[in-house]
């Protein structure tokens, strides 16, 4: 099993987990593990956040080929529509429909090296594909190596690039970001969606980055209950949050 | 008051308040400039549309979520000149001083059908889709401008919801009139409106005027030189600096402001009252 996870979320209004949109899924045993925000001001956007992240796992999309990719994507879509109940929708409901859902979406797969490396014993291969904001941090000994895809809290001011459940034409604009790395046993693997993205970053750039292996050992509660905190106190916006934590093994 | 003022995420913990004033005088039966329509169809047709976007956006897969309180008052007088300050409002909201978001997109008076032209997306050729108007605000021209009288309403009202959401984002309040006021200066109870706060700022008081002219527009004045006449420099005193946040997203918009700029629009059109509109929810945190 190339990781061990630990999965913490809480919707953006506790009191209405219904309204979560972010969505994961993970094949430990398999090495891969999506994430994916909805976009909440989009209609119907945690089906297709499910929708991606489920699909991503089972059969992880090729973005290095775009024909491949355009394929993959319409399947996705196809399952969208099918699932909404258009007969029973209100008003402000018909009227949002015809735009879909939008999400981001990234995923991790931590392979086997396929050839050994001088210098890269015991190492693994990361690879880490994304569109959007949701963020990877890798972190060893307790120390960010890299943050990917954003850098920096301030690009995550602008609005992201998401993949949308309608084909609205504007496909050609979808760019995944590509990482590929070498990873280790016991390293960590976090991703996050970008209201806990952008809290890390901003500790990061202030010299007091999160301590992410202090999060291995907390409950679900007691995580839910930090959130809040920082909420409350205005230093992570309201959003939903969800963090996964892969330990690599 | 919070330490960055006007930057309160909004939640169902701690809604947004909007509060529309509409000017219902006899002179609102006047063409808007640039326009063959009357300035409170022009109105009613931009509030109803604001309504209808701000329950879109509020809505999701289980409905309308509750994040904002919504008034929307008309002010006229009758003939003997006595004010009529009440809510304009119809159908099931009738009489309410403010409602839910979520009562909004549930009880439009109607839903009236209109037709869409979109382009084909095979042809190119334009095509007719019906599409569906939700109204909530009918238009009414009649009487006097007793504009002190509503700004003094607004105040009770703005004061109470506060005491109930002390920790919440500044009410908005967006006044549409086309003339001066005809009850007195307005200036002492625009700055008592603007004067009342939650922890995380004033509430934010802005002004747009419509003209039936077809004069130059211009919006979010920094200073008074250049103002065309008295009654836009009184509106300009009524209206609150904008704050940073909506400095900010007016400027990404590509208006041209300096800092300092107020909430203000004068001989607005059709196309301005929308932008100002817009822009005035917009810059929200949680509203984007």
């Amino acid at each position: 099993m190339p990781f061990v996870p630990r999965i913490f979320r809480l919707a953006r209004d506790a009191e209405h987990p219904e309204e979560y949109q972010d969505a994961h899924g993970l094949d430990a045993a398999g090495g891969i593990a999506a994430i994916a925000d909805g976009v909440t001001s989009s209609i119907f956007a945690r089906p297709w956040a499910e929708i991606l992240t489920g699909a991503t796992i089972a059969d992880p999309p090729d973005p290095d080929h775009q024909e491949a990719f355009r394929r993959w994507l319409q399947l996705r879509r196809q399952a969208w529509s099918q699932r909404i109940d258009t007969g029973s929708l209100a008003w402000f409901q018909r009227a949002k429909l015809p735009l879909g859902a939008f999400s981001t979406l990234l995923w991790v797969q931590v392979l086997p090296l396929a050839e050994i490396r001088p210098g890269a014993f015991g190492a693994q291969r990361l690879r880490c594909f994304a569109i959007g904001d949701s963020c990877l941090f890798h972190a060893r000994h307790g120390e960010v190596l890299r943050t990917f895809p954003i850098q920096k809290a301030e690009e995550l001011e602008a609005d992201p690039l998401v993949l949308g459940s309608v084909d609205l034409g504007r496909d050609q604009l979808l760019q995944f970001r590509a990482l590929d790395e070498l990873c280790y046993a016991d390293d960590l693997l976090v991703l996050c969606t970008d209201a806990i993205a952008a809290w890390a970053l901003r500790l990061g750039e202030s010299g007091h980055p999160p301590a992410w292996e202090d999060y291995w050992d907390k409950s679900q509660q007691e995580w839910q209950e930090e959130i809040a905190r920082l909420r409350d106190q205005g230093q992570m916006r309201y959003d939903d949050a969800t963090l996964m934590l892969l330990r690599v093994t | 008051m919070s330490q960055v003022p006007y930057s309160q995420e909004i939640s169902r913990q701690n809604k947004a308040c909007f509060l529309f004033l509409l000017d219902q005088s006899f002179s609102m039966a006047e063409p808007l400039g640039n326009s063959s329509q009357r300035k409170c169809d022009e109105l009613v047709a931009a509030i109803n549309g604001w309504l209808q976007n701000m329950a879109i956006r509020a809505s999701g897969d289980e409905g309308i979520k509750d994040w904002m309180d919504v008034g929307v008052f008309g002010y006229r007088t009758d003939q003997a000149g006595n004010p009529i300050i009440e809510s304009a409002l119809q159908g099931p909201l009738a009489g309410r001083q403010l409602v839910s978001i979520t009562e909004i997109g549930v009880h439009p008076v109607r839903i009236d059908t209109r037709a869409q032209y979109i382009a084909d997306d095979e042809t190119g050729e334009m095509i007719e889709v019906p599409c569906e108007v939700p109204v909530w605000v009918d238009a009414v021209a009649d009487g006097g401008t007793p504009m002190c009288h509503m700004l003094y309403r607004a105040h009770e009202i703005l004061s109470q919801w506060i005491a109930q959401h002390p920790r919440s984002f500044p009410p908005i309040v967006v006044h549409i009139s086309d003339g001066e006021s005809q009850d007195g200066d307005p200036i002492p109870y625009a700055d008592a409106v603007k004067g009342l706060t939650t922890q995380d700022g004033n509430v934010l008081l802005l002004n747009c005027h419509l003209s039936m002219t077809a004069a130059d527009s211009f919006m979010f004045p920094a200073g008074e030189e250049g103002l065309p006449d008295e009654l836009a420099r009184v509106l300009f005193r009524m209206s609150s600096v904008l704050p940073d946040p909506f400095y900010r997203h007016a400027v990404m918009e590509g208006f041209p402001l300096q800092r300092g700029a107020r909430g203000m629009a004068f001989n607005a059109d059709m196309v301005c009252l929308i932008q100002f509109l817009n822009m005035g929810t917009q810059a929200a945190p949680g509203l984007r």
